[in-house]
This record gives C-alpha cells, sequence and structure tokens, in this order.
C-alpha cells in the first residue's frame, strides 16, 4: 500500500500577478520598482515581458533586444554579473511584437520561460533594471509581468486569529 | 520468462474511490465580450455551492480585432486587459495585457470581413499555472478593459481539482485519509 503523507502545497498563499509597463528613454536605464506588502512575503516564480522589435510603418526601426538586472535591495546585491539579454529568461520578448499606435503591442503568445523561484521576504523592495534600448525612433515600451505568490507571515498578528 | 512489473506496491481501490468520491477534475469556463473602448467590465462567475475549486492552471484565448478604414480586420494586436479578483481581493496588481498571462491567446474571429484569409489562431502552448482555491460559492471575476474600437470576446478556462462539500463527501475523504 503507498504511504500516505500530508501535503499542504498552498500555505495558505495566493497567486499574485505584478505588471508594469516602462516606457524606456533611448541609451537609459529604466526601472521597476514594487514593494511587497508589510506581512506577505513573495516568491517570484518566472518573469514575462514583451516590448516591440519594430514598429508598423516606422522604417527602418528595430529594436533588438533588451537587458535586465535584477537586483536584492535587501541583501545589497546584484544577482548577475552583468546585464542579462532578457529573451535568455523570459518569452515573448521582442519575437514578432509590432508597436502600432497608440503603443499597442501585438498579441504574440507568451511561450517557455525560466523559472526563477526566489523568495523575497516583507517590504523588501522588488528592483529590476532595464537597459538595452537603442536610438530608435519610436519609444520603447516594455511590458513587464511577475508572475508569483503572496505568502502571509504567519507571525504577524493579523494572521494568527484568535486575540 | 520477463515479467513487468508495472506498480511497485499495491493500490488499494477501495481508497482511490473514496478519494474519487471526495474531489474530481473540473474546469470552469468563463467568457466575455467587452463592449468597445470599454474601461473596465466586470465579467463573472460563480464557483457555485458544489465545492471549494482548487485552480491550478489558466489557460485563454482571444479575439484581435478592431475597425480600420470602418470596417473589422483582424490586426494581430492585443486590445484587452484584465484584471483577476477571487471575491474582491485583487490576484493581479493592475490590469494586465491579455497576451502576457493566456495562452494559446489569439484566435480569429467570425466577424472579420475575410475570417479565413486571417492569421490562424495560436496553439496551446504550457498553460500558466495559477494555484488558487476559491471558495465555494465565491465570484470569481474579470475586470477588463477593451482598446479596440470593436468590441472583443474572450475566453478563460480555469483548470483544476473540485472539492465536493456535503457529508458524504467529507466521509470520504475521512475514510481515504485513514
Amino acid at each position: 500500500m503507498l504511504e500516505k503523507i500530508a501535503v499542504d502545497k498552498l500555505k495558505d498563499r495566493f497567486p499574485f500577478l505584478i505588471y508594469q509597463r516602462i516606457n524606456l528613454i533611448p541609451n537609459s536605464r529604466g526601472p521597476f520598482f514594487f514593494v511587497i506588502n508589510s506581512g506577505y512575503w513573495y516568491i517570484i516564480r518566472h518573469i514575462r515581458c514583451q516590448w516591440a522589435e519594430v514598429a508598423a510603418g516606422v522604417a527602418p526601426a528595430f529594436n533588438p533586444g533588451m537587458n535586465i538586472e535584477i537586483r536584492g535591495s535587501g541583501r545589497h546585491r546584484e544577482y548577475q554579473n552583468a546585464p542579462v539579454p532578457l529573451r535568455l529568461l523570459s518569452s515573448p520578448c521582442g519575437n514578432g511584437v509590432t508597436l502600432t499606435a497608440p503603443a499597442g503591442m501585438t498579441a504574440t503568445g507568451t511561450e517557455s520561460v525560466k523559472m526563477i523561484d526566489e523568495l523575497l521576504p516583507q517590504r523588501e523592495n522588488i528592483e529590476i533594471y532595464l537597459s538595452g534600448h537603442d536610438a530608435t525612433p519610436f519609444p520603447a515600451f516594455i511590458d513587464i509581468l511577475l508572475v508569483g505568490y503572496m505568502i502571509p507571515d504567519e507571525k504577524m498578528v493579523q494572521f494568527k486569529g484568535g486575540n | 520468462m520477463n515479467k513487468s512489473r508495472i506498480f511497485s506496491q499495491v493500490i488499494q481501490p477501495d481508497d482511490t474511490f473514496e478519494v474519487q468520491n471526495a474531489q474530481d477534475r473540473d474546469i470552469l469556463l468563463m467568457q466575455g465580450i467587452i463592449p468597445a473602448g470599454s474601461g473596465g467590465t466586470d465579467i463573472t462567475i460563480n464557483v457555485s455551492q458544489l465545492g471549494h475549486f482548487y485552480c491550478q492552471y489558466i489557460t485563454g484565448t482571444f479575439e484581435t480585432i478592431t475597425l480600420v478604414a470602418a470596417v473589422i480586420t483582424d490586426t494581430g494586436i492585443n486590445y484587452l486587459f484584465g484584471q483577476l479578483r477571487d471575491g474582491t481581493r485583487p490576484l493581479f496588481s493592475d490590469r494586465v495585457p491579455f497576451n502576457l498571462f493566456c495562452t494559446p491567446g489569439r484566435r480569429k474571429s467570425p466577424f472579420t470581413v475575410a475570417p479565413a484569409a486571417d492569421p490562424v489562431g495560436n496553439t496551446l502552448f504550457y498553460p500558466m499555472e495559477l494555484e488558487h482555491i476559491f471558495a465555494v460559492n465565491t465570484n470569481i471575476t474579470m475586470n477588463v478593459a477593451n482598446t479596440s474600437l470593436t468590441p472583443v470576446a474572450f475566453e478563460i478556462a480555469f483548470h483544476g481539482k473540485r472539492i465536493f462539500s456535503g457529508k458524504a463527501a467529507d466521509d470520504c475523504r475521512l475514510k481515504a485519509r485513514g
């Protein structure tokens, strides 16, 4: 007989997706900030992103790649030794995405993404920096979506119940 | 004579049936047509009295149509942005472009002039994980904005397990727990 084990996979967590659109000025380094609520930890499962590689009706606009730097603000360290091409950990990135007025993007679907699984404590500031936008004539909007879960910190009084 | 041993341990059918009587595979379908230029339309489904719904994955598909020179045209542009809520609790920080969380994503629309000539819809890839228990009888709401000049339709499926409510199911759970 198979041994029965207790599995509590959910642990009171709930999914929470964090989305921002960043307008990156050419040749700049654009920030993504999100402060995690007090009382919750946040686990980033993966990052989904897209930007327009070309713009409809604008030639020879071409925006081949963006780089990403993830910074652990609580740990005071960078999570990589150099800015990493975004397309190495996410999709669809710039593949098949076209910018069309007014700032709409082609509905290219997300395919495979690299799992990150980074757990961040409460009140940590999620810091991500984006760069690599060259001097193309159209604005570089980058859509960033963090897919993850909020996990209540059960030491906090609001989750203890009773008194 | 070679014998293959499929199960290395014995499966207890009685226990398995008890589990099956307490929970089952389930899909909740949410579908809606969002008016042109809508700044936020709530599309709601109810988990029902059948039991809690343990969601594991979501998949979604939507149209990419708008008016071009007064003709409904499939432009391939994403016009829908949605925020998911469990009851009143937001599960997305903001309205998210549908193509970032929906797979397969875009599909043909029957309302264009020549649907056969439009690009084919995407094929289902990995569904996005969304592990969450929606409690019995709560509402799942997607607040959707539409930047298109025409109404746009979408369908989202929540894939998971139904955890049956009621004494009979509770008894089965207790028996299966041993």
